[in-house]
Protein backbone atom coordinates (compact mmCIF):
# COMPACT_ATOMS: atom_id res chain seq x y z
CA UNK A 1 0.00 0.00 0.00
CA UNK A 2 2.84 2.31 0.77
CA UNK A 3 4.54 1.53 -2.51
CA UNK A 4 2.21 3.60 -4.60
CA UNK A 5 3.24 7.02 -3.41
CA UNK A 6 6.56 7.12 -5.24
CA UNK A 7 5.14 7.12 -8.71
CA UNK A 8 1.65 8.26 -7.98
CA UNK A 9 2.73 11.43 -6.31
CA UNK A 10 3.36 13.20 -9.54
CA UNK A 11 0.11 11.91 -11.00
CA UNK A 12 -1.88 15.01 -11.78
CA UNK A 13 -5.62 15.16 -11.32
CA UNK A 14 -7.40 14.25 -14.49
CA UNK A 15 -8.68 16.95 -16.74
CA UNK A 16 -12.22 15.97 -15.94
CA UNK A 17 -11.63 16.48 -12.25
CA UNK A 18 -10.03 19.83 -12.88
CA UNK A 19 -12.96 21.02 -14.95
CA UNK A 20 -15.42 19.66 -12.40
CA UNK A 21 -13.59 21.46 -9.62
CA UNK A 22 -13.42 24.70 -11.56
CA UNK A 23 -17.10 24.48 -12.42
CA UNK A 24 -18.02 23.70 -8.82
CA UNK A 25 -16.04 26.59 -7.47
CA UNK A 26 -17.32 28.87 -10.17
CA UNK A 27 -20.84 27.94 -9.18
CA UNK A 28 -20.04 28.32 -5.49
CA UNK A 29 -18.55 31.78 -5.92
CA UNK A 30 -21.17 32.89 -8.37
CA UNK A 31 -24.18 31.69 -6.40
CA UNK A 32 -22.87 33.02 -3.12
CA UNK A 33 -22.15 36.42 -4.61
CA UNK A 34 -25.59 36.42 -6.17
CA UNK A 35 -27.00 35.73 -2.71
CA UNK A 36 -24.92 38.56 -1.31
CA UNK A 37 -26.26 40.77 -4.09
CA UNK A 38 -29.87 39.84 -3.37
CA UNK A 39 -30.26 41.89 -0.25
CA UNK A 40 -28.28 44.81 -1.55
CA UNK A 41 -29.86 48.22 -1.64
CA UNK A 42 -28.81 51.44 -3.30
CA UNK A 43 -25.96 52.65 -1.21
CA UNK A 44 -24.16 55.83 -0.32
CA UNK A 45 -20.77 55.16 -1.82
CA UNK A 46 -17.68 57.17 -0.91
CA UNK A 47 -16.85 60.25 -3.01
CA UNK A 48 -15.72 59.63 -6.57
CA UNK A 49 -17.41 56.26 -6.86
CA UNK A 50 -18.07 55.08 -10.39
CA UNK A 51 -21.46 53.65 -11.39
CA UNK A 52 -22.71 50.91 -9.13
CA UNK A 53 -22.11 47.96 -11.45
CA UNK A 54 -18.66 49.16 -12.26
CA UNK A 55 -18.00 49.91 -8.63
CA UNK A 56 -18.79 46.34 -7.65
CA UNK A 57 -16.53 44.98 -10.36
CA UNK A 58 -13.64 47.16 -9.26
CA UNK A 59 -13.89 47.14 -5.50
CA UNK A 60 -11.70 44.45 -3.98
CA UNK A 61 -13.00 45.15 -0.45
CA UNK A 62 -9.59 46.13 0.81
CA UNK A 63 -10.87 48.79 3.19
CA UNK A 64 -8.16 51.33 2.46
CA UNK A 65 -10.74 54.10 2.09
CA UNK A 66 -12.06 53.17 5.52
CA UNK A 67 -8.65 53.51 7.07
CA UNK A 68 -7.65 56.80 5.48
CA UNK A 69 -10.93 58.63 6.09
CA UNK A 70 -10.17 61.37 8.64
CA UNK A 71 -13.79 61.49 9.85
CA UNK A 72 -14.30 57.71 10.11
CA UNK A 73 -17.20 58.29 7.79
CA UNK A 74 -16.82 55.10 5.75
CA UNK A 75 -17.50 51.57 6.87
CA UNK A 76 -17.53 48.22 5.13
CA UNK A 77 -21.02 46.91 4.60
CA UNK A 78 -22.21 43.67 6.08
CA UNK A 79 -24.43 40.99 4.66
CA UNK A 80 -27.80 42.20 3.30
CA UNK A 81 -26.43 45.66 2.82
CA UNK A 82 -24.90 46.67 -0.47
CA UNK A 83 -22.26 44.29 -1.75
CA UNK A 84 -20.70 42.42 1.13
CA UNK A 85 -17.54 44.10 2.31
CA UNK A 86 -17.77 47.09 0.01
CA UNK A 87 -17.46 50.56 1.51
CA UNK A 88 -20.54 52.61 2.30
CA UNK A 89 -20.82 55.99 3.97
CA UNK A 90 -21.70 55.74 7.63
CA UNK A 91 -20.90 59.29 8.65
CA UNK A 92 -20.12 62.53 6.94
CA UNK A 93 -17.56 63.46 4.32
CA UNK A 94 -15.38 66.42 5.27
CA UNK A 95 -14.72 67.31 1.60
CA UNK A 96 -12.12 69.86 2.72
CA UNK A 97 -9.46 69.13 5.30
CA UNK A 98 -10.51 72.28 7.12
CA UNK A 99 -14.01 70.96 7.65
CA UNK A 100 -13.25 67.91 9.74
CA UNK A 101 -15.59 68.18 12.73
CA UNK A 102 -17.92 70.63 11.03
CA UNK A 103 -19.89 73.11 13.04
CA UNK A 104 -22.06 75.96 11.74
CA UNK A 105 -19.78 78.79 12.84
CA UNK A 106 -16.59 77.24 11.51
CA UNK A 107 -18.13 76.26 8.19
CA UNK A 108 -19.77 79.65 7.77
CA UNK A 109 -16.48 81.43 8.32
CA UNK A 110 -14.80 79.01 5.95
CA UNK A 111 -17.30 79.89 3.25
CA UNK A 112 -17.05 83.62 3.96
CA UNK A 113 -13.28 83.55 3.53
CA UNK A 114 -13.82 82.74 -0.11
CA UNK A 115 -10.81 80.45 -0.23
CA UNK A 116 -11.69 76.98 -1.32
CA UNK A 117 -9.52 75.15 1.17
CA UNK A 118 -7.60 71.94 0.67
CA UNK A 119 -9.68 69.10 -0.75
CA UNK A 120 -9.46 65.96 1.37
CA UNK A 121 -10.46 63.08 -0.96
CA UNK A 122 -7.98 60.75 0.70
CA UNK A 123 -10.26 57.81 -0.04
CA UNK A 124 -9.96 58.46 -3.76
CA UNK A 125 -6.19 58.50 -3.79
CA UNK A 126 -6.10 55.43 -1.54
CA UNK A 127 -8.31 53.32 -3.81
CA UNK A 128 -6.01 50.92 -5.67
CA UNK A 129 -8.40 49.74 -8.36
CA UNK A 130 -10.20 52.80 -9.67
CA UNK A 131 -13.49 52.11 -7.95
CA UNK A 132 -13.14 55.69 -6.74
CA UNK A 133 -11.79 58.09 -9.33
CA UNK A 134 -10.56 61.60 -8.75
CA UNK A 135 -13.00 64.35 -9.59
CA UNK A 136 -13.35 68.00 -8.61
CA UNK A 137 -14.99 68.33 -5.20
CA UNK A 138 -17.99 70.10 -6.71
CA UNK A 139 -18.77 67.00 -8.76
CA UNK A 140 -18.93 64.61 -5.83
CA UNK A 141 -22.30 62.89 -5.81
CA UNK A 142 -22.52 60.68 -2.77
CA UNK A 143 -26.25 61.28 -2.55
CA UNK A 144 -28.80 64.01 -2.23
CA UNK A 145 -29.97 65.60 1.00
CA UNK A 146 -33.70 65.45 1.68
CA UNK A 147 -35.38 67.53 4.38
CA UNK A 148 -38.29 66.23 6.43
CA UNK A 149 -40.39 69.36 6.80
CA UNK A 150 -42.56 67.87 9.55
CA UNK A 151 -39.76 67.70 12.06
CA UNK A 152 -37.28 70.29 10.76
CA UNK A 153 -36.97 73.15 13.24
CA UNK A 154 -36.56 75.59 10.39
CA UNK A 155 -39.93 74.67 8.95
CA UNK A 156 -41.78 74.13 12.22
CA UNK A 157 -40.32 76.85 14.45
CA UNK A 158 -38.30 79.06 12.06
CA UNK A 159 -35.11 78.61 14.06
CA UNK A 160 -31.91 76.57 13.78
CA UNK A 161 -30.77 76.71 10.10
CA UNK A 162 -27.57 74.96 11.03
CA UNK A 163 -27.71 73.00 7.77
CA UNK A 164 -27.76 76.26 5.82
CA UNK A 165 -24.72 77.54 7.70
CA UNK A 166 -22.80 74.31 7.52
CA UNK A 167 -23.24 73.31 3.88
CA UNK A 168 -19.83 73.81 2.22
CA UNK A 169 -21.40 74.26 -1.20
CA UNK A 170 -24.36 76.43 -0.25
CA UNK A 171 -26.63 73.69 -1.49
CA UNK A 172 -28.97 74.14 1.47
CA UNK A 173 -30.52 77.59 1.31
CA UNK A 174 -33.41 79.52 2.79
CA UNK A 175 -36.56 79.29 0.77
CA UNK A 176 -39.06 82.07 0.47
CA UNK A 177 -41.48 79.99 2.52
CA UNK A 178 -39.09 80.32 5.44
CA UNK A 179 -37.56 76.88 5.74
CA UNK A 180 -34.36 75.39 4.38
CA UNK A 181 -34.45 73.68 0.99
CA UNK A 182 -31.86 71.62 -0.86
CA UNK A 183 -30.69 72.56 -4.33
CA UNK A 184 -30.29 69.10 -5.79
CA UNK A 185 -27.98 70.13 -8.60
CA UNK A 186 -25.33 71.39 -6.20
CA UNK A 187 -25.72 68.97 -3.29
CA UNK A 188 -22.82 66.56 -3.01
CA UNK A 189 -24.36 64.45 -0.30
CA UNK A 190 -21.49 65.04 2.09
CA UNK A 191 -23.86 64.66 5.07
CA UNK A 192 -22.33 67.47 7.09
CA UNK A 193 -25.84 68.89 7.43
CA UNK A 194 -26.97 65.54 8.83
CA UNK A 195 -24.08 65.64 11.27
CA UNK A 196 -25.07 69.01 12.70
CA UNK A 197 -28.85 68.57 12.60
CA UNK A 198 -30.01 68.87 16.23
CA UNK A 199 -33.28 66.94 15.99
CA UNK A 200 -33.65 63.28 16.79
CA UNK A 201 -34.34 61.54 14.52
CA UNK A 202 -32.49 63.72 12.03
CA UNK A 203 -34.72 65.96 9.96
CA UNK A 204 -32.32 65.90 7.04
CA UNK A 205 -31.01 62.76 5.49
CA UNK A 206 -28.92 61.85 2.47
CA UNK A 207 -30.46 59.48 -0.03
CA UNK A 208 -28.49 57.62 -2.71
CA UNK A 209 -27.99 59.52 -5.92
CA UNK A 210 -30.37 57.93 -8.43
CA UNK A 211 -28.16 58.39 -11.49
CA UNK A 212 -25.45 56.20 -10.00
CA UNK A 213 -27.66 53.19 -10.63
CA UNK A 214 -29.25 50.87 -8.17
CA UNK A 215 -26.95 48.62 -6.27
CA UNK A 216 -28.37 45.33 -7.31
CA UNK A 217 -25.06 44.36 -8.83
CA UNK A 218 -23.97 40.99 -10.04
CA UNK A 219 -25.82 41.23 -13.26
CA UNK A 220 -24.63 39.18 -16.16
CA UNK A 221 -22.01 41.15 -17.88
CA UNK A 222 -23.45 40.90 -21.34
CA UNK A 223 -26.75 42.11 -19.94
CA UNK A 224 -25.21 45.46 -19.16
CA UNK A 225 -25.38 48.42 -21.45
CA UNK A 226 -22.34 49.89 -23.11
CA UNK B 1 19.77 26.81 13.91
CA UNK B 2 17.75 23.80 12.83
CA UNK B 3 15.58 23.89 15.93
CA UNK B 4 15.54 27.64 16.15
CA UNK B 5 14.16 28.38 12.69
CA UNK B 6 10.60 27.38 13.59
CA UNK B 7 10.23 29.77 16.58
CA UNK B 8 11.65 32.50 14.35
CA UNK B 9 9.06 31.71 11.71
CA UNK B 10 6.27 31.78 14.27
CA UNK B 11 7.44 35.15 15.56
CA UNK B 12 7.41 36.49 12.01
CA UNK B 13 3.94 35.04 11.52
CA UNK B 14 2.70 36.81 14.63
CA UNK B 15 4.33 40.05 13.51
CA UNK B 16 2.66 39.81 10.10
CA UNK B 17 -0.65 38.91 11.74
CA UNK B 18 -0.57 42.01 13.94
CA UNK B 19 0.76 44.12 11.10
CA UNK B 20 -1.83 43.07 8.55
CA UNK B 21 -4.79 43.16 10.92
CA UNK B 22 -4.05 46.25 12.95
CA UNK B 23 -1.16 48.33 11.68
CA UNK B 24 -1.39 48.87 7.95
CA UNK B 25 -3.59 51.34 6.13
CA UNK B 26 -6.03 49.03 4.42
CA UNK B 27 -6.07 45.27 4.63
CA UNK B 28 -4.09 42.43 3.13
CA UNK B 29 -6.04 42.95 -0.11
CA UNK B 30 -4.34 46.29 -0.57
CA UNK B 31 -2.36 48.34 1.85
CA UNK B 32 0.18 51.07 2.21
CA UNK B 33 2.98 50.61 4.67
CA UNK B 34 5.72 53.14 4.74
CA UNK B 35 6.35 53.83 1.09
CA UNK B 36 5.33 50.37 -0.04
CA UNK B 37 2.06 49.96 -1.86
CA UNK B 38 0.83 46.40 -1.89
CA UNK B 39 -2.09 44.82 -3.69
CA UNK B 40 -2.91 41.16 -3.50
CA UNK B 41 -2.48 39.76 -7.04
CA UNK B 42 -5.68 37.71 -7.17
CA UNK B 43 -7.76 40.80 -6.39
CA UNK B 44 -5.94 42.71 -9.12
CA UNK B 45 -6.44 39.81 -11.54
CA UNK B 46 -10.17 39.73 -10.82
CA UNK B 47 -10.45 43.45 -11.43
CA UNK B 48 -8.51 43.17 -14.66
CA UNK B 49 -10.75 40.40 -16.02
CA UNK B 50 -13.91 41.84 -14.48
CA UNK B 51 -13.90 45.33 -15.94
CA UNK B 52 -14.11 45.94 -19.64
CA UNK B 53 -12.30 49.27 -19.88
CA UNK B 54 -10.00 50.79 -17.34
CA UNK B 55 -11.27 54.23 -16.44
CA UNK B 56 -8.07 56.00 -15.49
CA UNK B 57 -4.58 54.97 -16.59
CA UNK B 58 -3.04 56.13 -13.29
CA UNK B 59 -5.15 53.64 -11.36
CA UNK B 60 -4.26 50.89 -13.81
CA UNK B 61 -0.55 51.57 -13.41
CA UNK B 62 -1.00 51.77 -9.68
CA UNK B 63 -2.82 48.44 -9.63
CA UNK B 64 -0.24 46.71 -11.78
CA UNK B 65 2.71 48.15 -9.88
CA UNK B 66 1.33 47.45 -6.43
CA UNK B 67 0.27 43.91 -7.27
CA UNK B 68 3.69 43.27 -8.76
CA UNK B 69 5.22 43.39 -5.27
CA UNK B 70 3.98 39.96 -4.24
CA UNK B 71 4.49 38.61 -7.75
CA UNK B 72 8.16 39.58 -7.67
CA UNK B 73 8.61 38.26 -4.13
CA UNK B 74 7.01 34.97 -5.13
CA UNK B 75 9.06 34.62 -8.27
CA UNK B 76 12.21 35.13 -6.24
CA UNK B 77 11.63 33.18 -3.03
CA UNK B 78 8.66 31.05 -4.00
CA UNK B 79 5.46 30.64 -2.09
CA UNK B 80 6.94 31.85 1.19
CA UNK B 81 4.04 34.24 1.66
CA UNK B 82 1.76 31.39 2.75
CA UNK B 83 3.88 30.01 5.57
CA UNK B 84 5.45 33.24 6.77
CA UNK B 85 2.79 35.92 6.41
CA UNK B 86 -0.70 34.73 5.53
CA UNK B 87 -2.98 35.21 8.57
CA UNK B 88 -5.22 32.28 7.64
CA UNK B 89 -2.26 29.94 7.51
CA UNK B 90 -1.07 31.28 10.86
CA UNK B 91 -4.42 30.58 12.51
CA UNK B 92 -4.62 27.20 10.83
CA UNK B 93 -1.20 26.32 12.17
CA UNK B 94 -2.31 27.40 15.63
CA UNK B 95 -5.38 25.16 15.33
CA UNK B 96 -3.13 22.36 14.12
CA UNK B 97 -0.94 22.84 17.18
CA UNK B 98 -3.93 22.78 19.53
CA UNK B 99 -5.28 19.65 17.84
CA UNK B 100 -1.91 17.96 18.23
CA UNK B 101 -1.66 18.89 21.89
CA UNK B 102 -5.19 17.66 22.58
CA UNK B 103 -4.46 14.38 20.74
CA UNK B 104 -7.15 15.01 18.18
CA UNK B 105 -6.56 13.27 14.89
CA UNK B 106 -8.32 14.91 11.93
CA UNK B 107 -11.13 12.80 10.53
CA UNK B 108 -9.69 12.54 7.05
CA UNK B 109 -6.38 11.28 8.36
CA UNK B 110 -7.76 8.50 10.53
CA UNK B 111 -8.53 5.79 8.03
CA UNK B 112 -6.78 5.07 4.79
CA UNK B 113 -3.61 7.00 4.15
CA UNK B 114 -2.87 9.21 1.18
CA UNK B 115 -6.23 10.60 0.35
CA UNK B 116 -5.60 12.38 -2.90
CA UNK B 117 -7.83 15.24 -3.78
CA UNK B 118 -5.34 16.31 -6.37
CA UNK B 119 -4.32 19.86 -7.03
CA UNK B 120 -7.75 21.39 -6.60
CA UNK B 121 -6.36 24.86 -5.98
CA UNK B 122 -5.87 25.47 -9.68
CA UNK B 123 -9.47 24.48 -10.26
CA UNK B 124 -10.67 26.97 -7.66
CA UNK B 125 -8.41 29.60 -9.18
CA UNK B 126 -9.89 28.99 -12.63
CA UNK B 127 -13.40 29.04 -11.19
CA UNK B 128 -12.78 32.29 -9.33
CA UNK B 129 -11.30 34.04 -12.35
CA UNK B 130 -14.14 32.79 -14.55
CA UNK B 131 -16.70 33.98 -12.01
CA UNK B 132 -15.04 37.39 -11.91
CA UNK B 133 -15.00 37.64 -15.69
CA UNK B 134 -18.59 36.55 -16.22
CA UNK B 135 -20.28 38.30 -13.33
CA UNK B 136 -18.17 41.40 -13.83
CA UNK B 137 -17.51 41.66 -10.12
CA UNK B 138 -14.70 40.71 -7.82
CA UNK B 139 -16.84 37.78 -6.72
CA UNK B 140 -14.23 35.92 -4.72
CA UNK B 141 -13.51 38.99 -2.62
CA UNK B 142 -16.96 38.61 -1.09
CA UNK B 143 -16.00 35.34 0.46
CA UNK B 144 -12.26 35.42 0.78
CA UNK B 145 -11.44 34.31 4.33
CA UNK B 146 -8.06 36.05 4.14
CA UNK B 147 -9.80 39.33 3.43
CA UNK B 148 -12.53 38.52 5.95
CA UNK B 149 -10.11 38.07 8.82
CA UNK B 150 -8.38 41.33 7.93
CA UNK B 151 -11.63 43.23 7.50
CA UNK B 152 -12.63 42.62 11.11
CA UNK B 153 -11.02 45.91 12.04
CA UNK B 154 -12.41 47.90 9.13
CA UNK B 155 -15.92 46.71 9.96
CA UNK B 156 -15.33 48.10 13.42
CA UNK B 157 -14.49 44.74 14.99
CA UNK B 158 -18.12 43.76 14.56
CA UNK B 159 -17.67 41.14 11.92
CA UNK B 160 -20.45 40.79 9.43
CA UNK B 161 -22.45 37.62 9.79
CA UNK B 162 -21.25 36.08 6.56
CA UNK B 163 -17.64 36.64 7.46
CA UNK B 164 -18.03 34.79 10.75
CA UNK B 165 -19.59 31.97 8.76
CA UNK B 166 -16.74 31.89 6.24
CA UNK B 167 -14.04 31.96 8.87
CA UNK B 168 -15.88 29.30 10.85
CA UNK B 169 -16.06 27.09 7.78
CA UNK B 170 -12.38 27.55 7.00
CA UNK B 171 -11.22 26.94 10.55
CA UNK B 172 -13.53 24.01 11.24
CA UNK B 173 -12.38 22.32 8.03
CA UNK B 174 -9.17 21.72 9.97
CA UNK B 175 -11.09 19.09 11.91
CA UNK B 176 -11.39 17.08 8.72
CA UNK B 177 -7.88 17.61 7.51
CA UNK B 178 -5.09 19.87 8.64
CA UNK B 179 -5.07 23.15 6.69
CA UNK B 180 -7.87 21.93 4.48
CA UNK B 181 -8.50 25.37 3.04
CA UNK B 182 -4.86 26.11 2.32
CA UNK B 183 -4.29 22.68 0.83
CA UNK B 184 -7.30 22.29 -1.39
CA UNK B 185 -9.27 25.50 -1.83
CA UNK B 186 -7.16 28.64 -1.59
CA UNK B 187 -7.05 30.27 -5.05
CA UNK B 188 -4.39 32.72 -3.86
CA UNK B 189 -2.21 29.75 -3.04
CA UNK B 190 -2.91 28.35 -6.49
CA UNK B 191 -1.86 31.60 -8.10
CA UNK B 192 1.31 31.74 -6.02
CA UNK B 193 2.14 28.13 -6.97
CA UNK B 194 1.85 29.04 -10.63
CA UNK B 195 4.15 32.00 -10.07
CA UNK B 196 6.66 30.02 -8.03
CA UNK B 197 7.06 27.44 -10.76
CA UNK B 198 9.77 29.70 -12.13
CA UNK B 199 11.25 30.44 -8.72
CA UNK B 200 14.67 28.97 -8.16
CA UNK B 201 15.94 30.38 -4.88
CA UNK B 202 15.86 29.01 -1.32
CA UNK B 203 14.67 25.58 -2.37
CA UNK B 204 15.06 22.78 0.20
CA UNK B 205 16.91 19.79 -1.20
CA UNK B 206 17.85 16.41 0.22
CA UNK B 207 21.58 15.85 0.14
CA UNK B 208 23.57 12.59 0.13
CA UNK B 209 22.87 11.94 3.85
CA UNK B 210 19.25 11.23 2.93
CA UNK B 211 18.14 7.64 3.64
CA UNK B 212 14.67 7.96 2.11
CA UNK B 213 12.95 7.53 5.46
CA UNK B 214 10.09 9.70 4.13
CA UNK B 215 9.87 11.70 7.35
CA UNK B 216 9.93 14.85 5.22
CA UNK B 217 6.93 13.74 3.18
CA UNK B 218 4.85 12.91 6.22
CA UNK B 219 5.71 16.11 8.05
CA UNK B 220 5.48 18.46 5.07
CA UNK B 221 2.18 20.35 5.12
CA UNK B 222 2.07 20.05 1.35
CA UNK B 223 3.23 16.43 1.33
CA UNK B 224 6.22 17.05 -0.91
CA UNK B 225 8.41 13.89 -1.17
CA UNK B 226 11.71 15.64 -0.70
CA UNK B 227 13.60 12.34 -0.61
CA UNK B 228 12.70 11.48 -4.19
CA UNK B 229 14.40 12.60 -7.35
CA UNK B 230 13.24 15.95 -8.64
CA UNK B 231 10.18 16.54 -6.50
CA UNK B 232 7.83 19.30 -7.66
CA UNK B 233 8.92 22.15 -5.40
CA UNK B 234 6.54 24.81 -6.67
CA UNK B 235 4.13 23.93 -3.86
CA UNK B 236 6.80 24.48 -1.22
CA UNK B 237 5.82 27.20 1.23
CA UNK B 238 9.37 27.48 2.59
CA UNK B 239 8.10 26.70 6.08
CA UNK B 240 11.29 24.68 6.62
CA UNK B 241 9.75 22.02 8.85
CA UNK B 242 11.62 19.47 6.74
CA UNK B 243 14.83 21.28 7.54
CA UNK B 244 13.99 21.26 11.26
CA UNK B 245 12.69 17.71 11.47
CA UNK B 246 14.85 15.64 9.18
CA UNK B 247 16.26 12.90 11.47
CA UNK B 248 19.52 12.73 9.49
CA UNK B 249 19.98 16.45 8.99
CA UNK B 250 19.93 15.80 5.29
CA UNK B 251 17.97 18.83 4.16
CA UNK B 252 19.88 21.75 2.76
CA UNK B 253 18.40 25.06 1.75
CA UNK B 254 19.93 25.88 -1.57
CA UNK B 255 20.09 29.59 -2.11
CA UNK B 256 20.53 28.95 -5.82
Amino acid sequence: MSEESDEDYSARPSRRRFIAGAAAFFGFTFILSAIAGLGSRPALRPPGAVSEDEFLSRCIRCGRCVDVCPTDGIKLSGLLESGLGTPVMSGYCAVYLELINPDPVKNFEFKMNGSRGTPCLKCISACPTGALISIPVEEIRIGTAVINRNTCLGWTQHTCFRCVAVCPFNAVTMSEAGGPVVIRDICTGCSQCVYVCPTLPKSIGVHPYPERGLGYGYRWRWGKGA
Amino acid sequence: MRKRIQPIRHIIQVLFFVLLLFMVVGTICSFALGGVEFTEPLGALQVLVGVSIFNTPEKLYFLLASSAVLVVVTVIIGRAWCAWACPIMSVNELIEYVMKKSHYKPLGERGKKNREFGETRFATLAGVVAAAGISGSAAWCNFCPIGAICRTRSSGLIVAGAEVMILGMVFSANLYEKRFFCKYLCPVGGLLILLSKISAFFVPRADEKCRSCRACESICPEGIPLYSNNPDMSKCTKCLVCYTNCPYGAVRINIF
